[in-house]
């Protein structure tokens, strides 16, 4: 196996989690430099190609609110989740916390 | 470096992906990146201890993906023709390029006889010359089609998903199982028919090359008209039996039984072509240019008459429908 198709592997392992990474960290609202910061500062690296298009994702599906606000030098987009949101998280926590344990227990 | 020029690459930037985005989603998105890229390079600047020049602004977007990936980030994959009608459309461009160059051979002899036998390399070159744009205009015809059929077929396949059922499915090996390729063409084909004897029956006839451009005599007679209606019928319910298989991807005695009744009309309705008054004639002086010989296309219709009960027997066998004679007792 080449480190290419280990890389490609690696990333859709994460491309899965990333959605409930961003529903968490939104329960606190942050505009989308922020979150970038936030989620790598915590280990989880992210860029804006997928964000910003994952934003927009939940947004429509309803799990994500925004608004435009000037707070600082220039207007920046800032999201928070929603009421489908919150209970979104909540169901998924629960599954990846089933997974977690069911990760675990295949993999020791 | 001028803050102004800092700028003018992002701004570049933000267009540049803008520009490839539906108008509707545009300028948020715009709005959003430009903010986002702002943000990044005060940041840079205040961590780095850097200066806002070009080379950070470079720097930062070099980081980013061009413009092009950006943009189909947030627009997804979009396609004309889908991979499940994809193998039909190949198979029904096939069979088209076969038809339009067969035409254009059957119409180099005409040609031929009208600008003598020393004119071959430029009666090839003409022929070319007219076939390039029939191939195209074409083409775009059947993708338009196939872009529609493709819309039709995903509905309906979408809606299929969703309460499929496994004992539906067919054998592995079985007369039952449709072709969607071959249906999918048929349908194409049945259609371009339609619009051809509905739409452009002056097209049916002979073209050939002479006095300086491509001439065309027109073949249909008045007794033509007469077989439109039941013509029409046969290929509408031929569309709509095909569409039928191609949704239920087998066949059902329904359609089985179907296919025979149109099997059995179209074959009367080409006996009854064949047999009625001429549908396509031309007199020697209609075909002076030519080479004076009168034309009639009957030998085409029985060529396609002798195919379709060929055809028909074929199906016969394939779907066992006929009668089992017990040779012993």
């Amino acid at each position: 196996m080449t480190q290419k198709q280990l890389d490609t592997m690696g990333l859709e392992l994460r491309r899965g989690v990333i959605a409930l990474a961003v529903l968490s960290q939104l329960r606190q609202e942050h505009y989308g430099y922020s979150l970038i910061k936030l989620l790598n500062e915590q280990g989880l690296e992210i860029d804006q190609g997928t964000l910003y298009p994952l934003l927009r994702r939940l947004e429509s599906s309803g799990l994500l609110k925004s608004e435009w606000r000037v707070e600082g030098p220039r207007p920046r987009r800032y999201y928070r989740t929603s009421g489908d949101g919150n209970e979104a998280l909540r169901v998924l926590g629960q599954e990846w916390n089933k997974l977690v344990e069911v990760m675990e227990g295949l993999l020791s | 470096m001028r803050n102004q020029e800092k700028t003018d690459f992002i701004e570049r930037y933000v267009a540049a992906v803008g520009r490839q985005l539906p108008r509707r989603m545009r300028a948020d998105v715009e709005g959003e990146l430009r903010s986002s890229l702002q943000d990044m390079l005060e940041d840079r600047v205040r961590t780095l201890d850097r200066t806002t020049d070009e080379e950070l602004a470079v720097e930062i977007l070099k980081e980013m993906d061009p413009p092009g990936k950006m943009a189909a980030r947030y627009t997804g994959t979009s396609y004309l023709i889908g991979p499940r009608l994809y193998p039909s459309f190949l198979m029904a461009t096939k069979i088209l390029l076969l038809i339009l160059v067969v035409m254009h051979i059957i119409g180099m002899p005409l040609t031929l006889s009208e600008s003598g036998s020393g004119d071959a390399l430029f009666v090839l070159g003409e022929t070319l010359r007219s076939l390039i744009p029939s191939i195209l205009g074409a083409s775009g015809l059947l993708v338009m089609i196939f872009a529609l059929l493709d819309r039709v077929v995903l509905k309906a396949d979408e809606s299929g998903e969703k309460g499929w059922d496994p004992r539906k499915l067919p054998a592995v090996r079985t007369p039952n199982l449709v072709s969607t390729a071959r249906t999918v063409t048929l349908i194409v084909f049945a259609a371009a028919a339609m619009v051809l004897i509905n739409f452009y029956p002056e097209w049916i006839g002979i073209t050939y090359y002479s006095k300086g451009g491509w001439q065309h005599i027109s073949a249909l007679t008045s007794a033509f008209s007469t077989y439109l209606l039941p013509l029409n019928l046969l290929l509408g319910l031929d569309i709509l039996l095909n569409l039928v298989l191609v949704r239920q991807g087998q066949w059902s005695p329904l359609t089985r039984w179907g296919k025979v009744v149109l099997f059995i009309l179209g074959m009367a309705l080409l006996i009854a072509m064949i047999s009625g008054p001429p549908v396509t004639y031309l007199s020697p002086e209609e075909m002076e240019p030519v080479g004076g010989q009168d034309f009639d296309l009957v030998p085409l219709l029985i060529i396609i008459l002798i195919l379709q009960i060929f055809r028909f027997v074929q199906f016969l066998l394939r779907h066992r429908l006929y009668i089992q004679i017990p040779l012993k007792q």
